[in-house]
């Protein structure tokens, strides 16, 4: 479903249906990756505007949300993005009104957390716990080595669990001070 | 049972408020307008000299992966080449860290920074002197960045860092824009030009410059190689200088990258 049709490039049709199936899960793991909501949102939407404009190169990738998704991410911490964000005026046909659904308190503590985590670490992680992608794959998609990723996945985690602690926020541990950091922005 | 925390596995995702598809591919039409002017007027303006390396883009570097159209197509052999090689395997992506605009012009603002993904804005790049297109993006590399930048009294620097499969499709990548360099250097216009082997100061595996001048303006062009890695950087300028001094007035210049570059060496940093 949603996946466009390989060495054949993608209708308005295909598009829809890719952009459809795709874009709500991308929004949240770019989101987690950079932890900035606005930001996610934005970069997706100009990544799945590229993917428009890339499509007959698009037809050649076997996995066009990765494509999106590391697309979207690059633009995020890109310093180009950066450098311009400031003076050009946001696409505001594009602008939602955010989330529909505010994300849940755990959500914003796990992404908070994640925020403290070295870039390489919070990548792994969001790559295989929150897009569900397996080790070889995450590997594929940053271009390390299998035992790399392996290592960044145990250390992120060790690390989330010293930031969020063993239970969850409701207890009262080091997390309810996180979820409770972010209540107060 | 207790719930297991942190519980990655089990976050219920935010509900985004997306606009619609049709307005996605609304803007991605006014982004590809936006690249066609962008190219086009580069075409015109870098199609009298510049001595860049058409042939990456029509075919270099024997040996390397697939083209990857994209910036991370989740296949093993876009990512990590599969023969290793001594001290491999190699890395095929461009590290978040090294930034390819180190000791870049700034007077003109800015460099901007192109990826994989903006076709339009390497195809510019890659041209010698008119400007050739062709479709998809230089065979064997796996990774790359374009840094553009404009300087002081209209002159302009490209610098292009392209990942191989491993040092072999690199070095013949380099050869080949060593070949294409030369016959550039054959204009009609009476340009001159010169090649600098072994820049010192480069701190390359292999590293030579190139400078053609034609009237008041002299192009540049310092190729260097580490490991799977090469990097091209290119200045157009009003300033003559010979081509000795050109080599390692750009070694300085690039050396900032050139270092980042290590992460690709058969013992990388």
């Amino acid at each position: 479903m949603g996946r466009p049709r390989e060495r054949e490039p993608m209708d308005e049709h295909d598009f829809d249906e890719f952009y459809a199936a795709s874009a709500q899960r991308i929004t949240s793991q770019v989101y987690a990756m950079i932890g900035d909501r606005d930001e996610a949102q934005e970069c997706v939407q100009e990544a799945f505007a590229r993917a428009w404009t890339a499509r007959r190169s698009l037809a050649h990738v076997q996995h066009p949300e990765a494509w999106v998704r590391t697309t979207a991410y690059r633009l995020a911490v890109s310093r180009w993005r950066r450098a311009v964000r400031g003076r050009r005026a946001p696409d505001r046909a594009l602008q939602g009104t955010g989330t529909v659904a505010g994300p849940s308190e755990t959500y914003v503590a796990v992404v908070e957390a994640l925020r403290r985590l070295p870039e390489a670490q919070r990548q792994v992680v969001v790559l295989h716990h929150l897009a569900d992608l397996p080790v070889q794959d995450v590997a594929a998609e940053l271009g390390v080595p299998v035992n790399t990723v392996k290592t960044r996945l145990r250390r992120g985690r060790a690390a989330l669990a010293e930031i969020l602690g063993d239970d969850p926020p409701p207890e009262g541990g080091p997390g309810a001070r996180v979820v409770e950091e972010c209540r107060r922005g | 049972m207790a719930e297991r925390w942190p519980p990655l596995d089990d976050l219920d995702p935010p509900v985004w408020d997306l606009p619609p598809a049709a307005e996605v591919r609304r803007r991605g039409q006014d982004l590809s307008r936006r690249r066609t002017r962008t190219a086009l007027g580069a075409a015109l303006g870098t199609a009298a000299l510049v001595a860049v390396p058409t042939f990456l883009v029509a075919g270099a570097g024997g040996g390397g992966t697939p083209v990857a159209d994209g910036p991370g197509p989740r296949s093993a052999s876009s990512s990590v080449a599969t023969d290793p090689g001594p001290g491999g395997p190699w890395l095929s992506r461009v590290p978040a860290g090294l930034d390819v605009t180190a000791g870049m012009t700034t007077a003109g603002g800015r460099p901007v920074v192109s990826d994989l993904d903006d076709v339009d804005a390497v195809r510019s790049s890659l041209s010698c002197g008119e400007a050739q297109w062709v479709p998809g993006l230089p065979p064997g590399v796996s990774d790359l960045r374009l840094a553009v930048g404009d300087g002081a009294r209209g002159s302009r620097e490209d610098r292009l860092l392209l990942v191989y499969a491993d040092p072999a499709g690199a070095g013949a990548a380099l050869a080949e824009v060593r070949q294409t360099a030369g016959v550039c250097g054959e204009g009609p216009d009476g340009r001159e030009a010169a090649v600098a082997d072994d820049v010192r100061g480069a701190g390359a595996e292999e590293s030579w410059a190139f400078v053609v001048s034609a009237g008041s303006r002299t192009e540049s062009v310092l190729a260097v190689r580490v490991g799977n890695a090469v990097l091209l950087d290119h200045t157009s300028s009003a300033t003559a200088r010979p081509a000795g001094s050109v080599g390692d007035w750009l070694a300085g210049r690039v050396r900032p990258v050139v270092d980042g570059m290590c992460v690709f060496a058969a013992d990388p940093c």
